[in-house]
């Protein structure tokens, strides 16, 4: 079960998230936040990233004073549960009806319309 | 367990103190001192209350001496004890008597006798009392303990976490102002109405919503955090738990309280001293905002709040805007406080077991004065004496058998017991009840008889036995003397705690016997002595004839646990032959049925082999009273076998000794009663008469009367109470045998004149003479004015035949027979 997490909390999972290496430090995420234009105190930090420890979505391994960071939720995993949510409460949980309103709302490039059709062929060759 | 409680009570006390102290100090130097000092001085106390340990001497451990050497004094003596302390000599000692004896005579006895229950309840419930203390503080400490956390699951229920990142910075500033490294959570709850900190270890500030303006903000945060960082949570969680074990001790609720406020006192003064007192305005205007939504639920347990209530709030104010630096002269005051508390902490104390134990005062022999006297005198009975529940002298016991004569007048009572008939069977003892007071002089004598007694607690016994069994038992506690002498019988003398602070002497001046006694009594010639504690209690006793005596301790007369160790204790005593299990624990309890605590078949006598083979012994040495004690322990046919023993070597004291020492099941008598009857051996048969009953009585009285045998009809009918009935019978018989005689005579021609001269033949009759066969019977009559000598001659068949004139021959010789007496 995936919880919810609050908007400064997400900003810090995207920046985990974003960085190629397995793991994560402290310093890293401080300064992915000033980069994204969010500098917040150190305490801040550390508060955020116990509750987000609280919630499952970090493990933290405690190396010498340095905290090691890991996501226990892949980006992915994430979108799909949000998505779900997003589906159940907008949609009642018909994708037919999001996708409807993404195509006639004008919400998808004729570029992203083709490379969603392709993956939809791909899947029905699965089947 | 008390012991634990008896600390308690002493910390508790001693805390209580301290605490007035503080309270006292408080009133005078409340707005001096610094408030952080005021917070902290507390803690002192709490550990005084919660830790009993301090110096070696203390003030409350002197104190506890005191009361319990009071205490111990004045719990086993009466209350007309204490005067007679303060009169000097023995002047004004009599005073002292009759004050009490005009004043009231029974009163201060009848206290003691009543107060003895009442002590017992009072004791047990004291023995208890821990259990109560224990109980009510667990129950509280659990109450509290689920109210705070019930309040913690109120409180994280409505939690949210504050996500704002610029509210979270700010935190994170402050505290980082304030000086606290661990980043603390801040969360919002709308359920609560003030502020407040949780959280042990993680510190968790919550908030009772998000939008609190940016200048009262740091205040609000910067308190809770130094709640936090001076870790009240725990001063308070420790404040708590003493006021629940405490809880009997109102000053430790007040303190509790007290140190609430001061918490909160000096939590604002140190936010004022962080952020400059020039802010102490804005500081307490967000008091006063706080204030506004107070009181949605009780927080303030187990958690520390921004605002407890109105009234301390004011104080709060008021002292925030006094606030100030602190000056050195106020410094050193504090510094010199502080050393007066923590050493008056110290030195106050806990009262120690050690120093009970060195509390026992030496028991010095009581001073009688204005006790009852005791005069107790038994002849011939078997007496048992019991605690009277009344304070009345008075007995139980057969009115056929005994007197009784019960004098109690003023202090000076007297009892004297005897008994009616010659022959007493020891089975209906006498149940002696007196009161169970401390006395004054106790004489005590036994002639002949069975005496228990293990009543007397207190006072100067002097006992003379003489051919009796005695059995003294000295209570616990016995403070006084004895003097006894036991001639020849069986005295024992125990000691239920086992001759404590005694001096006891035993004089063995006696010839046969022997004495039996603890092993660690010092022997030196014919006397053995013993000293415990203060010896103040002096005992000696004296035996004299032959005798048995026997001085135990508790352990040897415990029913429950005898066995082993005092068999080896007694084993040398015993000259080396196998001991006998109950032996004396039955001589002893033999007549003491108010014992029942030990089970039917432990009272029963139970016969042993080694009863048999001392009987012997005793009935070779001719020791009549160890034979009485012996003899009802034997086997049925060993005691008929002795008795036929003792009935041929004619012994008839011993015989009468074993005839009582039967069981009251007198079937093993009838044979026996036979073979006496027939040899009508009338001494013996009057003893076994004695077991006999009515019916068993008036058959031997039938007998008796069938084969004619005048000396047992006469001891049958003095033994049924008939004695007029046979003086009646026996006049009766004789006016019918005369008759019948005067008929006989007349038929040979002998006639009798006014009842007193015979005439033969016309002739007045000078010497009547006849006799009958065998010469077991014969009449004889001599009348000077008679002129005749005649002999009534008779047959075989002792009838008359004849009248024959006697010769001058016949008449020396008969006359010869009756002057040979006079030479």
């Amino acid at each position: 079960m995936v919880q919810q997490i609050s908007d400064a909390e997400l900003e810090i999972m995207k920046i985990v998230w974003g960085n190629p290496e397995k793991v994560t430090r402290f310093p890293y995420i401080m300064d992915g936040l000033a980069a994204r234009g969010r500098q917040c105190q150190k305490n801040t930090l550390i508060v955020l990233l116990s509750r987000l420890m609280n919630k499952g979505f970090l493990s933290a391994r405690k190396i010498g004073r340095r905290n090691e960071y890991t996501a226990l939720v892949s980006e992915n995993e994430y979108q799909t549960v949000q998505t779900k949510k997003f589906l159940d409460k907008i949609y009642e949980g018909s994708a037919k009806g999001l996708v409807s309103n993404l195509i006639m709302g004008d919400l998808l490039t004729d570029e992203e319309y083709g490379e969603l059709k392709g993956m939809l062929e791909k899947g029905k060759e699965k089947q | 367990m008390n012991a634990v409680l008896k600390i308690f009570l002493s910390m508790s006390f001693s805390g209580s103190l301290l605490i007035l102290a503080l309270l006292l100090g408080k009133r005078f130097l409340k707005d001096k001192i610094s408030r952080q000092w005021q917070y902290y001085i507390w803690l002192v106390v709490v550990l005084r209350l919660l830790f009993p340990f301090g110096p070696e001497v203390s003030l409350l451990g002197k104190t506890y001496q005191a009361v319990d050497q009071a205490i111990t004094r004045t719990a086993p003596l009466p209350p007309q004890q204490q005067s007679p302390l303060t009169t000097p000599g023995g002047n004004s000692a009599p005073v002292v008597g009759t004050e009490q004896s005009n004043g009231s005579m029974s009163s201060p006895t009848e206290d003691l006798t009543t107060a003895h229950p009442i002590q017992e309840i009072g004791t047990l419930l004291t023995d208890q009392v821990w259990l109560i203390w224990f109980v009510v503080a667990l129950t509280l400490l659990i109450r509290k303990a689920t109210i705070y956390q019930s309040f913690m699951r109120y409180i994280k229920a409505g939690l949210t976490p504050v996500s704002d990142i610029e509210i979270l910075d700010r935190l994170s500033i402050t505290a980082e102002q304030a000086g606290i490294k661990r980043p603390a959570e801040l969360c919002v709850n709308p359920l609560i109405s003030s502020p407040l900190l949780i959280g042990f270890f993680h510190p968790c500030i919550v908030l009772p919503n998000a939008d609190i303006s940016e200048k009262a903000f740091p205040y609000i945060v910067l308190h809770e955090l130094i709640h936090y960082k001076r870790r009240d949570m725990f001063y308070k969680c420790l404040v708590q738990i003493t006021a629940c074990l405490h809880w009997f001790n109102p000053l430790v609720h007040l303190m509790s309280r007290e140190i609430t406020r001061a918490c909160e006192f000096s939590c604002d003064e140190a936010v004022l001293a962080k952020m400059g007192s020039g802010n102490a305005q804005d500081y307490g205007e967000t008091l006063l905002d706080a204030m506004a939504a107070v009181g949605k639920y009780r927080e303030n347990l187990g958690s520390v709040t921004l605002s407890e209530n109105k009234k301390l709030l004011k104080e709060r104010l008021g002292a925030i805007m006094k606030f100030q630096k602190t000056s050195r002269a106020v410094k050193l005051l504090t510094a010199v406080w502080t050393v007066c508390i923590v050493l008056g902490a110290a030195f106050a104390g806990v009262y120690t077991e050690g120093n009970a134990n060195a509390a026992s005062l030496p028991s010095t022999t009581p001073d009688t004065t204005g006790r009852p006297s005791l005069s107790l005198d038994v002849s011939s009975a078997a007496v048992n004496v019991r605690a009277a529940t009344d304070n009345q002298i008075s007995a139980e016991y057969n009115r056929d058998v005994y007197t009784v004569n019960i004098s109690q007048q003023n202090r000076d009572w007297k009892v004297s017991i005897s008994c009616k008939t010659s022959m007493n069977t020891h089975d209906e003892a006498i149940r002696l009840y007196l009161p169970n007071v401390d006395y004054g002089d106790v004489k005590l004598k036994a002639d002949n008889g069975y005496l228990t007694c293990g009543l007397i607690r207190s006072g100067h016994i002097v006992g003379n036995f003489n051919m009796a069994s005695v059995f003294l038992t000295l209570p616990e506690g016995f403070s006084g003397s004895v003097n006894a002498i036991a001639n020849s019988g069986y005295f024992q003398l125990v000691s239920r705690d086992d001759f404590k602070n005694t001096t006891t002497t035993i004089t063995d001046n006696g010839d046969w016997g022997e004495i039996y006694k603890p092993t660690n009594f010092k022997e030196n010639g014919n006397t053995s002595t013993y000293t415990d504690g203060t010896g103040a209690n002096i005992i000696q006793v004296t035996r004299k004839g032959s005798g048995v005596m026997g001085l135990y301790t508790s352990d040897d007369f415990d029913t429950s646990n005898y066995p082993d160790e005092w068999k080896e204790l007694w084993q040398d005593e015993w000259q080396g032959k196998p001991w006998e299990d109950d032996w004396w624990q039955n001589t002893w309890q033999e007549e003491d049925t108010e014992d029942t605590s030990s089970t039917a078949a432990d009272r029963q006598p139970t016969k042993t082999d080694g009863a048999s083979s001392d009987i012997e012994q005793y009935y070779q040495e001719g020791s009549l009273p160890m034979f009485q004690i012996t003899f009802p322990r034997l086997e049925e046919e060993e005691q008929l076998a002795w008795l036929e023993k003792i009935y041929a070597d004619g012994n008839i004291a011993f015989f009468s000794v074993g005839v009582r020492g039967l069981d009251t099941d007198i079937s093993l008598i009838t044979g026996f009663a036979e073979k006496v009857y027939e040899n009508a051996d009338i001494a013996f048969f009057s003893t076994l008469a004695d077991c006999m009953d009515e019916t068993e009585l008036e058959f031997w009285l039938d007998r008796a009367l069938e084969d004619g045998n005048w000396a047992f009809q006469s001891m049958l009918f003095d033994k049924l109470g008939k004695e007029d009935e046979f003086n009646e019978l026996e006049a009766k018989k004789e006016k019918e045998w005369a008759e019948t005689q005067m008929a006989e005579y007349e038929a040979a021609g002998v006639t009798m004149v006014d009842e007193k001269t015979y005439y033969y033949q016309g002739q007045p009759v000078n010497i009547f003479l006849d006799i009958r066969k065998e010469g077991s019977f014969y009449t004889l009559n001599m009348n000077p004015a008679g002129t005749v000598n005649i002999r009534i001659t008779r047959g075989a068949d002792n009838k008359i035949t004849g009248v024959a004139y006697m010769t001058e021959a016949e008449v020396a010789e008969l006359l010869g027979d009756m002057d040979e007496p006079d030479d």
